[in-house]
């Protein structure tokens, strides 16, 4: 499709005039010399373009209101002619930019036939001339019908005010749409005849036009009431209180607008009445009215209220705020009701001040479940310069459950002033105050006072405390952003630490870290004589983030000779191998087969077993399986067979299925058979579409849309690119469509590419239809050859595109790339043959 | 127009009875816990282990089910305290799939059917509608909902044109109606916390916001073709300019077609441009000037933007956050979400994350005393909620306006390649009569507002 960007044009521009002038002089230019000339025989399903070339003369001669008025004359011309309804069509719409009055007759004559009724309006509602309105006034009385219904609608929306006596005799029609509109349209025109045309008709009217009447003469009041009129708005308010619907609820809320300052007394009534509507809308405006004043009403009402309105009330007076709030909100906070109770304290989040710091904290410290969830909240939300003070001055004294209470205040308000007083209160005689401090200077400490919580730490004497302190310096460090900053207060305790647990709660924050600066220390301690302090160091090592460690691990594993040390260093080892590195899968596996075979003991394999499920390759399930004979590792052997099952079920559905049946044979625990019954459910789901993909991606370039990225080629699509990584496809996510590739779960993004690739077995040379679904457009190659493409944002529909490919006896390579523009991004697609028959006899290979 | 229907804009419930139920239902939910404005409350906080007697839920109709409408159906079909009792739409298919699914979740077979929202309207037996319609259906029935009293969870963007907008805006105001848009990013934790981190300073000065919005299709002109069994064609053109049938035209489509929609720019406004005025504070007002380029597809079928790129100024006093006024550039080459430019850094949220320069500033935690955004985890639960308690929703009409006009003066700017100079608190073209006309579109009758 060809698209260019409009630019004000000179060519375009002169193109405009000079049509103009050959309308002028009355002579005829050849159709593709002449837009305008060239539209007259358009019909919908023909190209547009002669359509968008007469657009861009039209945005030209906007210029000039010469040129402007010759084009004019010129479409308004065709509307007389013998042009097509779509060409006419398309000349109203362009009449809305250039009409004028020379317009209007031309116009107005497309009234003569109903199927061209609407078109004049089209462009006559938006053309602000009188010849507009005169048009179709004079058109209004021979109308009928949906034609007349249209005229009415374009004079209220004009707001016609010379069509108010037509439309009062029109407001007693016998067709009540014709009677409603006519009322709709005197409510938009306003003024004071309108409003007397529709109060003369208010007693008569028929149900059915009720809501239009009603709402019409809403619209004079409330026009009356932005003029000034105050008096007539309210007498139209006060006709139109009684009337049923909810017309009579907009007739208060008028009111009270109306009333102004008054408006709260009529509030404050309509909130003990009984009336559904009008309570709704009572309590909408006790929240909207402005004014200190009306929330010292509403809160000095609020015991006099019915009982089901006093809940919300209080809230209503929690979002209005203010001192009068709060002391009416404070009054009921220890109500016996528990709805009432409910909302004061949820209330008070928003009306409290630093002089309910201690209450709240008192009530929080005595109550229970949600309840006192809903007072901690409000005690975090005080608002106020002075709350934070409050709360830092409580911590010294009183009942240790309301200091432990206003501890868990400064953190959740992030009171940093409050470390100090923290680190003193790390080491409170009171067993759960030192816990809740500790935790509150995880969530405080910076990067200056870690040196003081490494001195903490030192001073720990229990496990319990001393395990409470690594917590808060990990939560501490983790949001120093500098590693040297982090790291070095750290290093240095552990240079100085002359106890041995001391040491070792030290390698276990700097082993949580798992940042590079602190490995040579690790590396150091894990060679250490003492125990505690090696096997801390060997625990560090095995829980590092990174694949780094994996030759400390293997040696430490290769020294180490009690199982409790072995074990830590074995299961960090097989994580790590089980990470996404550039090692070849062949190689992952091979120390996996060699860990077995070393392995001392059926605890060790057990671990190397489990470790085995975290790699979702085929090799990996090769090695698990010979363990199902072995009564002893049946269990781990099967768990991490089943654990490979799901994602590799989709690349080796044959293999898999073979699988289940084994285990399902073997096993007799209920949740084995569980787990084999959803995958085999899952692969039933697959039903005959490609699930067998590999997947690479994202590729992505700044700046680049997905159009851009159709087209630009990213190492899969270029032969012999090195480094492409593939790995297995998202597939199986969607419960409902499990053959759906969900990019988006598993990548992500806007403005991207995947691509998908897969290897398809054909028992012979044979020509298929590719049934494939896409978001968005997608491009495919079969062999390396491009078979389709569709440049396109677009959701996701199986089966969109449906194009012939063939494919060769053997081995078949599918690559498919897939870009997203923004939102979600997946894909589907099936073989079928080419009388849309499934296909028997065709293998994938994914791997 | 079938002559026995009453007026379809009927706001006459003279047959309502006026019962006690929503009220009592409202205070039910306070007594479980609901009021918890401006914190999330828990979906446990409303018992939700049991579900209401009958009388006791909310009872909605659902006008359109096609993906979206089904969608969003199906969301409010897990909540206890909500029973959908009738689904509407002029595609039979639609309409019996959506009648389908109700009966299966209720196990039962009495969710009503209609071809017409406007007997919908009618039942006695609603609060509340769900409405999910091509946008150029979007005003009307809304309206009619509104002048009736029910509550409304309605989707984006908020009209076809920006007077429809506000007839819908002045409609709901004047009703008192609860009123949701299905602007649902906004209760998503991630994007309140990137406002609030504006809104507190943390970027300082913003001078620029980037809005990246997708782009969508072109495609070859299309044949008409017979309009297929149970689909009533000319209700879904309704108000919109009568045009032949072809499969194209309709269902998810009508967003690439300037007659119905406003293409992958209005589309996506209503999300990202709604995230950058609440960012920025700017819910209420709107640029003064907008200006840039479209690339529109000059053939086929579809007619709305595939690539665009435009300018809002807005001046200083419009943004609490940018004394010297901004600019919001909306674009479908910048990367999708929104993205703050301050003197101190940036904020970039999108679906699924949020980035920010300092990297670290995405972690920063705003205190008690800074600004607090309204919080809702759950969008739809939230205009349950906000039926309850009768408060505003956290995406009520005018902010969706807001965030859809821009779209809105965006496209009118870049179809006239004009610089269009706005007055955001009278919502009119300034010095500009013939860019004026474009705000607006006549109905094709019997509709109108």
């Amino acid at each position: 499709m060809k698209h260019e960007m409009r630019k004000h044009g000179v060519r375009t521009m002169a193109l405009a005039v000079t049509c103009a002038m050959a309308v002028i002089a009355g002579t005829t230019a050849r159709a593709q010399d002449d837009p305008v000339a060239a539209i007259a025989s358009y019909r919908f399903g023909e190209s547009r373009e002669s359509l968008t070339a007469v657009e861009d003369l039209v945005r030209a001669a906007l210029a000039t209101p010469e040129a402007k008025q010759a084009l004019a004359a010129r479409l308004a011309a065709l509307l007389e002619s013998d042009a097509t309804f779509d060409c006419k069509q398309f000349v109203c719409r362009q009449l809305v930019l250039l009409g004028d009055a020379a317009a209007v007759p031309a116009l107005a004559a497309l009234f003569a036939d109903p199927a061209t009724a609407d078109m004049a309006r089209y462009a006559l509602e938006r053309i602000p001339v009188p010849e507009a309105d005169v048009a179709l006034l004079e058109t209004l009385p021979s109308a009928e019908g949906v034609v007349k219904i249209g005229i009415i609608a374009s004079l209220g929306n004009r707001g016609c005010a010379a069509a108010t006596a037509a439309l009062a005799d029109l407001v007693r029609n016998a067709d009540p749409i014709i009677a409603g509109a006519a009322m709709r349209a005197l409510g938009q025109i306003g003024g004071v005849a309108a409003l007397q045309a529709l109060e003369a008709i208010a007693a008569g009217t028929p149900d059915a036009n009720a809501g239009a009447l009603h709402d019409a003469l809403l619209s004079c009041a409330d026009q009356l009431l932005a003029d000034g009129k105050k008096q007539d708005a309210i007498r139209i308010y006060n006709d139109l209180l009684d009337v049923s619907g909810r017309a009579g609820a907009a007739a208060f809320r008028g009111l009270v607008t109306a009333l102004g300052d008054e408006g709260v007394d009529v509030v404050l009534m309509a909130l003990k009445s009984d009336g559904e509507d009008r309570r709704d809308m009572a309590i909408l405006l006790a929240r909207e009215l402005p004014g200190g004043d009306t929330t010292a009403k509403l809160a000095a009402q609020l015991s006099d209220m019915p009982p089901e309105s006093r809940a919300l009330m209080i809230d209503v007076l929690a979002e209005r705020g203010g001192p009068k709030a709060r002391e009416a909100v404070l009054r009921v906070v220890g109500s016996d009701n528990a709805s009432m109770r409910s909302a004061a304290i949820r209330a008070m989040a928003r009306v409290g001040t630093a002089a309910d710091v201690m209450m709240l904290a008192r009530l929080a410290a005595a109550g229970s479940g949600r309840e006192r969830l809903a007072v901690r909240d409000a005690l975090y939300a005080l608002r106020g310069a002075d709350v934070d003070q409050t709360v830092l001055g409580g911590l010294d004294k009183g009942e240790p459950e309301v200091r432990i209470e206003l501890i868990r205040a400064v953190s959740e308000r992030r009171v940093e002033a409050a470390v100090p007083k923290l680190l003193e209160l790390a080491t409170d005689p009171e067993a759960e105050v030192r816990a809740m401090a500790s935790r509150a200077l995880g969530v405080l400490a910076r990067a200056e006072d870690l040196p003081a919580l490494a001195g903490l730490l030192a001073a720990m004497n229990t496990d319990e405390d001393r395990e409470a302190v690594e917590k808060a310096i990990v939560a501490a460090t983790k949001r120093v952003p500098d590693e040297l900053a982090r790291n070095a207060p750290l290093l240095a305790a552990l240079d100085g630490a002359a106890k041995e647990e001391v040491k070792a709660s030290l390698l276990k924050i700097l082993g949580a870290l798992g940042d590079a600066a602190s490995l040579p220390a690790l590396r150091a301690a894990a060679q250490a004589e003492e125990d505690p302090v090696r096997i801390a160091a060997i625990g560090a090592l095995a829980d590092w983030p990174r694949v780094e460690v994996l030759e400390d691990l293997r040696v430490a594993l290769d020294r180490e000779t009690a199982p409790a040390p072995r074990a830590r260093a074995l299961r960090g080892y097989v994580r790590l191998l089980a990470l996404p590195s550039d090692r070849p899968v062949g190689d992952t596996l091979g120390c996996f087969a060699q860990l077995l075979q070393d392995a001392r003991n059926v605890d060790e394999r057990k671990i190397i077993l489990s470790g085995l499920g975290n790699v979702p390759r085929r090799g990996a399930l090769e090695l698990v399986m010979p363990y199902f004979d072995d009564a002893g590792l049946q269990d781990e052997a099967v768990a991490a067979a089943l654990k490979l099952a799901r994602p590799l079920c989709a690349a080796h559905r044959e293999d898999i299925e073979a699988l289940l049946d084994r285990v399902f044979a073997m096993s007799q625990e209920s949740s084995v058979a569980n787990q084999v019954q959803s995958i085999r459910d899952l692969i039933a789901r697959f039903e005959d579409y490609v699930v067998a993909w590999e997947m690479s991606g994202p590729y992505f370039e700044h700046g680049k849309g997905r159009a851009d990225l159709h087209d630009m080629a990213f190492p899969p699509e270029v032969p012999d690119a090195t480094g492409v990584v593939w790995q297995p496809a998202p597939v199986g996510a969607d419960a409902d469509r499990p053959w759906l590739v969900d990019f988006a779960r598993t990548l992500g993004g806007d403005n991207r590419v995947a691509y998908l690739r897969t290897t398809v077995i054909a028992p012979e040379n044979v020509e298929l239809v590719a049934e494939i679904g896409s978001d968005d457009g997608p491009k495919m190659w079969v062999n390396g050859t491009v078979v389709h493409s569709v440049d396109t944002t677009r959701g996701l529909k199986p089966g969109e595109d449906q194009f012939a490919i063939s494919l060769n006896e053997g081995e078949n390579t599918i690559l498919v790339k897939v870009p997203n523009g923004g939102g979600s991004w997946a894909f589907c697609m099936r073989l079928r043959a080419a009388d849309g028959g499934v296909v028997s006899g065709l293998g994938y290979r994914a791997e | 127009m079938k002559k026995e229907t009453t007026d379809f804009l009927s706001n006459s419930r003279a047959d309502r009875p006026l019962d006690r139920r929503r009220f009592l239902r409202r205070t039910t939910a306070l007594a479980a816990g609901v009021v918890a404005f401006p914190y999330i409350v828990p979906a446990s906080a409303f018992g939700a282990a049991a579900r209401p007697a009958p009388g006791n839920r909310f009872t909605m109709g659902c006008i359109g089910t096609g993906s979206q409408g089904t969608g969003n159906m199906t969301g409010f079909l897990g909540m206890p305290e909500l029973q959908v009792v009738a689904v509407c739409d002029v595609d039979r298919e639609h309409r019996l799939n959506a009648k389908r699914i109700v009966d299966e979740r209720y196990r039962n077979t009495d969710c009503a059917e209609y071809n017409d929202f406007r007997e919908l309207l009618a039942r006695d037996d609603l609060d509340c509608v769900s409405i999910a319609v091509p946008d150029h259906w979007h005003a009307i029935p809304a309206i009619a909902a509104a002048r009736r009293g029910l509550d409304i969870y309605a989707e984006k963007p908020l009209a076809l044109t920006i007077p429809q907008g506000r007839a819908m805006v002045d409609a709901v105001h004047r009703y008192g109606i609860v009123w949701q848009t299905g602007s649902w990013q906004r209760s998503q934790s991630h994007f309140r916390h990137a406002c609030e981190l504006v809104r507190n300073g943390r970027i300082g000065e913003v001078h620029t916001v980037e809005v990246g919005l997708p782009t969508g299709p072109s495609c070859e002109p299309q044949p008409e073709m017979p309009v297929p069994d149970g689909f009533d064609y000319d209700f879904w053109l309704g108000p919109a300019p009568h045009a032949p049938y072809t499969e194209k035209r309709c269902h998810w489509n009508f967003r690439w077609i300037l007659d119905y929609s406003g293409g992958q720019l209005t589309d996506w406004a209503a999300h990202h441009c709604d995230i950058a005025n609440w960012g920025m504070g700017t819910e209420y007002t709107g640029p003064v000037e907008v200006e840039g380029r479209g690339e529109y597809p000059r053939d086929g079928l579809y007619d709305a933007a595939t690539n665009y790129k435009f300018a809002c100024k807005y001046p200083p006093g419009a943004s609490p956050v940018a004394p010297n006024g901004f600019t919001m550039m909306v674009s479908n080459s910048y990367p999708g979400g929104a993205k703050f430019i301050g003197s101190d850094g940036w904020v970039h949220v999108d679906r699924g994350h949020l980035t920010t320069e300092p990297a670290a500033l995405k972690d920063s935690v705003i205190g008690p005393n800074e600004i607090h955004l309204y919080a809702s985890d759950n969008h739809a639960r939230n205009f349950l909620e906000c039926m309850q308690t009768r408060r505003e929703t956290i995406t009520p009409i005018e902010v969706a306006h807001r965030a859809i006009a821009i779209a809105h003066l965006g496209n009118i700017a870049m179809r006239l390649e004009r610089r269009v100079r706005w007055d955001p608190r009278n919502e009119a073209v300034l010095d500009d009569p013939e860019t004026a006309r474009m705000l607006d579109r006549a109905m094709r009758a019997p509709w109108h507002l």
